[in-house]
């Protein structure tokens, strides 16, 4: 019998552990509940790719021509994980949706992911109330789907204020970890937009800029001194209408004082929480989450994809806030565990 | 002669920046009038720290440690949108760099806080921002107590009073013992007053207010009251 590994989760993670499981020579079954493969990625269509301004499209078909193409690997897609037991090291897979089967499975890599905190939740900001405050998954469908308009009356915004850590860092919302790259994004984001809008006011509401390690110049500075986007250090208290356009309400922390400044367009930098998903597949195969709700690496800095269940990896974001550059590094680090802690036990 | 004339620039420094002596002798020289002027240094070099201490170590300030100086608080607060100097933010920031100075320069500026807790609701670090205000506020009574004015001590005493006497206010009763301890007792007696009163005669107010009456086992929570203030 051939050894086989299940991945639950086709985003950049899951996909990448799939392709790098199969060069190692097991059997893998990606099981995904979307109907799509790519994830985050996909579901938002993410054109331009931060920290390189690479290419999602290309990302994506990158991922997942190498997984279609690979004889050793089955798509679920459509298919959701109904129930799991456990004999003698081998994980009984029950497979619901599209695919409903029972898998037998050596190991499992979770790579289930993310959900955006939905700004809904924190009253203050009036996302869903006024249509012309968006989030930044948002205005990355923006992107994809043609130029930028308010959604409120289709005109070209001559203002764009971006809100930092929205959900993120904030005990009142119960996340009080940094979602990692949200920073980053809107740097990228704010450069993006120059593009389309050469005269538009950018500005950037911000606690702390943790563009942190080589993306400090590449966006952050980039972002100032290419795009001209100004940074204003302070939390954003209430955002209210006012002549049908947002208005924030905040403090400019520098100089001192409160402001209350109308906007065309304001971007959301909403941040990220463990998916539904993820609590789902940690319950069913028995790992433990960290205090914040995340899959609990059991040695992090020895190896990042360790659960404190033998047998179960993980991978990307299901672990923590991360950006694709690490999902996918993380998609390889738990592909070789899972070879280290197969190799033991079955002959290849 | 207005502080500081001689000075190019002026309005770059204020008044309390600008040291003048009208009569001045140093070694022996005479440098009275408008030789003598000169600025204060502009550095700060002497943290003091005491006072954070004092309002950590408060009931209601022990949260000023959690602060991560985000603004939140004075971008949603009721009085900075009235007054440009009233800063929570900032305030918490001068008790945790020792800067005395500017606490107790803006002592009547702190005390204007309405505790309507916005701040507090909002903080995404959960200090408890309004009560640290309030912390700050009692510290510079203490330290200060000069710089309240006339109204505002009786306005405090007022409040304190009733409640230690009653453990409830009443909102006729504070206005009628404000009146009286600022020497402004005929303005109870105004036409607009009796008409009131009347009314409240009518309705029975006038009853609830005369017999206020105390929540149970006052005595004892007024003794653990008073105990704390002594
Ligand atoms: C607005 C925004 C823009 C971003 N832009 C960038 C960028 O430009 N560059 C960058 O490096 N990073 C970016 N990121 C971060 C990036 O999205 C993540 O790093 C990446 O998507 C994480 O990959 P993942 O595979 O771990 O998780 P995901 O992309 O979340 O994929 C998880 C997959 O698992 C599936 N799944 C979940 N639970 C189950 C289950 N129980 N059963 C089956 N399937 C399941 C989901 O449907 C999903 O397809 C951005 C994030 C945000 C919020
Ligand atoms: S990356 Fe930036 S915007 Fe996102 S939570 Fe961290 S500090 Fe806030
Ligand atoms: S909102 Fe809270 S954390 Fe932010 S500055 Fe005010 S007290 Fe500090
Ligand atoms: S409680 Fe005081 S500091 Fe807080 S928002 Fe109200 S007025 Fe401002």
């Amino acid at each position: 019998m051939s050894t086989s590994v299940m991945v639950i989760g086709a985003g950049p993670a899951g996909l990448q552990a799939a392709s790098t499981l199969s060069h190692l020579g097991f059997d893998v079954t990606v099981v995904e509940q979307q109907q799509y493969l790519g994830g985050a990625v996909a579901r938002h269509q993410y054109q331009v790719l931060m920290p390189d301004f690479s290419s999602g499209p290309e990302l994506l078909r990158h991922l997942i021509e190498r997984v279609n193409e690979d004889p050793h690997i089955k798509i679920y897609t459509g298919t959701s994980v109904e129930d799991v037991s456990e004999s003698r090291d081998i994980f009984s897979i029950t497979l619901s949706g599209a695919h409903a089967e029972t898998i037998q499975s050596h190991a499992v890599v979770l790579a289930t992911g993310f959900d955006h905190f939905n700004p809904a939740r924190d009253g203050k900001y009036g996302y869903g109330i006024f249509p012309d405050v968006i989030t930044g998954a948002e205005l990355e469908e923006m992107f994809a789907k043609g130029p930028i308009r308010r959604p409120s009356n289709g005109e070209v915004p001559q203002s764009v204020a971006f809100i930092y850590c929205v959900g993120s860092r904030d005990r009142q919302v119960g996340n009080t970890y940094c979602s990692r790259v949200c920073c980053a994004v809107s740097a990228k984001q704010s450069i993006e937009l120059r593009e389309q809008l050469p005269k538009a006011r950018i500005s950037m509401f911000y606690m702390d800029v943790r563009t942190y390690g080589l993306w400090e110049d590449s966006l952050y500075w980039r972002s100032q001194e290419e795009a001209g986007v100004v940074y204003v250090k302070g939390r954003i208290a209430e955002v209210t209408e006012q002549h049908g356009r947002p208005v924030l309400k905040g403090e400019d922390t520098l100089v001192r004082g409160p402001f209350e400044w109308p906007f065309d367009l304001i971007v959301l930098a909403a941040g990220m929480e463990p998916s539904r998903g993820t609590h789902d597949m940690a319950k069913k195969f028995q790992v433990s989450l960290e205090s914040h709700g995340f899959i609990k690496q059991a040695h992090t800095i020895h190896n990042a994809s360790l659960t404190d269940h033998p047998g179960v990896f993980v991978a990307g974001a299901a672990s923590g806030p991360k950006a694709i550059e690490d999902s996918i590094a993380e998609g390889d680090v738990a592909s070789l565990a899972v070879f280290d802690y197969l190799k033991a036990k079955v002959t290849l | 002669m207005a502080k500081g004339s001689g000075i190019i620039e002026r309005s770059l420094l204020t008044d309390d920046q600008i040291m003048e002596f009208d009569n001045l002798v140093m070694d022996g020289i005479d440098i009275s009038g408008r030789w003598n002027t000169m600025l204060k240094s502009r550095v700060h070099s002497r943290p003091e720290l005491d006072s954070w201490d004092e309002i950590r170590e408060s009931f209601i300030g022990a949260s000023i440690d959690n602060c991560i100086q985000c603004g939140m608080c004075t971008a949603g607060c009721t009085v900075a949108h009235e007054i440009p100097e009233f800063n929570p933010r900032q305030f918490i920031y001068w008790v945790r760099t020792g800067r005395q100075d500017e606490l107790i320069k803006n002592a009547d500026v702190i005390w204007r806080c309405v505790g309507c807790y916005i701040c507090t609701n909002h903080c995404p670090k959960e200090v408890n921002t309004a009560e640290v205000i309030e912390s700050i506020g009692q510290w510079l009574h203490r330290a200060v107590p000069e710089k309240m004015d006339d109204a505002f001590k009786a306005n405090h005493e007022t409040y304190r009073h009733q409640l230690f006497t009653y453990g409830r206010l009443s909102l006729p009763r504070l206005q009628a013992e404000f009146l009286n301890r600022t020497g402004r007792r005929q303005e109870l007696f105004t036409a607009e007053m009796r008409k009131t009163a009347v009314k409240m005669l009518k309705d029975g107010r006038v009853m609830r207010t005369l017999f206020i009456g105390k929540p149970r086992h006052w005595s004892r929570s007024a003794m653990v009251l008073s105990h704390q203030e002594a």
